[in-house]
């Protein structure tokens, strides 16, 4: 197991910065994802571990070694591609074994840590397919085996499951995740998904325009983003412009930005400090907002839309000031009609402050 | 009737296609004159009295046309991948010069290496008319940017991204070019060398001026022969070729598919 750390690592190609100035440790082996939409640096920054390109300034260090200089070939790094990236021209088998060929491991030894590769990926009765021959979940699974029978000191994701269904896509999150601590390997893992983001990585690096937003646990992201990008990025978020009253022994005090103004309670850690009289955000959860009164937080809005989603539904209100908030109501609670005027509620632990920015 | 209209017409242009061979072939077993029709008896005479100079010739041909096929595949891969993959000024310039020479007419081709082999023999003494060599050189003019085009295209649906996860995987450069980028692309290359050595074999014009004597291949040797001596040799000789070429597509076919070949599959 080795870790892997951008030290102040910044890509430019001409004017256009790519990344810019990442600091990061990922520590041995521990799944670490990049989150952001295209264009935010997160493929990038794989392609700098990976050696495909060298960054503008800043080291790469894996392992303690300061590989910045070194070429794909000589650093030991395990990619699965989002196109798959298999030989047209080789087996399973063949695909699986070119590391361990290039590596001029005896054929015994080849054919030992192949089978075993495989065995972990689920493959044994495909070794002497085609990749044509495949579906995309098999290829994807062909290319996982031969990224990690290499040993690689880390293992690097591309969006691996971008192109597949979303049954299958859950299906092979969790493989993956089970490979992952089985052979307990360094990942670093690369999405737009938050979904994906969230249930698999033991922390989450939130990008945007080339540098990170925030980093932590999925729960710590999830339930204190410290940003509106990365409460709106990371699931859904119901906001209201407020200004800051007071400290309370818990929390903060706040009332929002209307006329009139309406307080709420908001308790529990936050991820700044503000001060009093500070414009800023008020965020809560779609989920952490119930219908009906007798909870810290309540304000009163008119039911637009009712939307059934299977195991909830979803309310969508419009508040006095004129804002679209979304509510979760779970079966079996009474459901108002559309046009009705409702009271919502929230618990003052399940909401957060964001800086106005 | 519409059910049958498309085959009927498919048919009937296979028969216009196909007719003139057929009656070439029917006129090489013909023991009647040489070209009467209809035919008056069967002979194997004509095949029997084939002049040992087509034999000669066929061999002639054979040689230009694999040392074509070979040197043009050999050159033209290279520069097929430069002209694919580079990032450089007056790239396009470059890869319209390439695929130039199928634009020029054969003849002019032909007439210009004839004065070209004229120079390098007032220059250096070589003599390249008349020889294999001269030959093939003449030829690759035009292998050479068949075998470029049929890469280029190849290439076109070439993933990237296979040359990266074999480097990932630990090849060097030329450990990913041996074992990934030249197999995965060996469809196209295979087809380039083919129809390098099939235009090669086929060729008039260039083997007119720059053959000759020993250097004369079997179109050149048929048309000689058309001109002075028409005989039902001839039909023998275009029969045999008729059939090696019906046996070459259907090997074609079962070891590259001919839709990949021609390039209609994608």
């Amino acid at each position: 197991m080795s870790d892997v750390r951008f030290e102040a690592v910044e890509k430019a190609y001409g004017d256009f910065v790519a990344v810019r100035g990442i600091d990061l440790h990922i520590r041995p082996g521990e799944f670490l994802t990049l989150l952001g939409p295209s264009g935010c640096g997160k493929t990038t920054c794989l392609r700098l571990v990976a050696g495909f390109i060298a960054p503008t300034s800043g080291r790469i260090v894996m392992g303690g070694r300061d590989v910045t200089a070194l070429p794909p070939h000589r650093r030991n790094t395990g990619m699965v591609f989002q196109s798959y990236a298999l030989f047209p021209h080789r087996t399973v088998a063949e695909n699986i074994a070119f590391g361990l060929e290039v590596r001029r491991l005896s054929r015994a030894e080849c054919r030992a840590r192949v089978a075993d590769a495989v065995k972990l990926v689920r493959l044994e009765r495909l070794v002497d397919s085609y990749p044509a021959q495949l579906s995309g979940g098999q290829r994807q699974r062909v290319a996982l085996a031969r990224a990690i029978v290499i040993k690689p000191e880390v293992l690097l994701l591309d969006e691996p499951l971008a192109a597949l269904d979303l049954k299958l896509r859950e299906e092979l999150q969790v493989e993956i995740k089970r490979i992952q601590s089985e052979i307990k390997i360094t990942t670093l893992f690369v999405t737009h998904d938050q979904g994906e983001a969230l249930s698999m990585s033991d922390r989450v690096a939130v990008m945007r325009d080339g540098a990170i937003v925030q980093i932590g646990a999925p729960d710590e992201l999830y339930e204190r983003p410290n940003s509106r990008y990365v409460a709106n990025f990371v699931g859904r978020t119901n906001l209201i412009p407020v200004v800051v009253r007071g400290r309370t022994d818990r929390g903060y005090r706040v009332a929002s930005r209307t006329a009139p103004p309406m307080d709420f309670e908001v308790a529990g850690p936050q991820t700044a400090t503000f001060d009093v009289g500070e414009a800023c955000f008020l965020g809560a959860r779609p989920e952490h907002l119930h219908l009906g009164t007798g909870r810290a937080n309540a304000i009163e809005a008119e039911v637009r839309t009712l939307t059934y989603l299977g195991s909830v539904w979803r309310v969508e209100v419009e508040t006095t000031a004129g804002e679209m908030f979304t509510v979760l109501a779970h079966p079996g609670e009474a459901l108002p009609l559309s046009g009705a005027i409702v009271p919502i509620g929230w618990r003052a632990e399940s909401c957060f402050l964001l800086k106005d920015a | 009737m519409r059910r049958l209209a498309l085959p009927g017409i498919v048919f009937a242009t296979f028969i216009f296609l196909a007719a003139p061979v057929l009656i070439v072939v029917v006129a090489s077993f013909n023991s009647g004159a040489v070209l009467s029709f209809p035919p008056t008896g069967f002979t194997t005479r004509w095949y029997e009295r084939i002049n040992p100079l087509f034999l000669h010739a066929l061999y002639v041909s054979v040689v230009v046309g694999l040392s074509t096929a070979f040197l043009s595949t050999v050159s033209g891969v290279p520069a097929a991948l430069a002209l694919a993959r580079g990032r450089y000024l007056g790239r396009d310039l470059l890869n319209s010069l390439c695929l130039s020479p199928l634009m020029v007419p054969a003849l002019v081709t032909g007439v210009a290496l004839y004065q070209f082999s004229l120079a390098v023999w007032d220059v250096t003494g070589i003599g390249l008319g008349g020889t294999i060599p001269g030959l093939v050189l003449g030829h690759m003019t035009f292998g050479i940017p068949f075998v470029i085009r049929a890469v280029i295209a190849g290439h076109a649906r070439f993933d990237r991204a296979l040359e990266e996860a074999a480097r990932n995987l630990g090849a060097t450069p030329l450990e990913t070019f041996w074992r990934v980028t030249l197999p995965v692309l060996q469809p196209s290359i295979v087809s380039g060398a083919i129809f390098a050595f099939l235009m090669s074999l086929d060729d008039v014009p260039i083997a007119l001026f720059v053959g000759g004597g020993d250097a004369t291949t079997l179109p050149v040797r048929i048309f000689t022969t058309v001109e002075f001596d028409f005989g039902g040799d001839i039909m023998a000789v275009a029969s045999l070729i008729v059939g090696a070429s019906v046996v070459l597509m259907l090997l074609l076919d079962r070891l590259v598919g001919l839709e990949q070949f021609f390039g209609s599959r994608h």
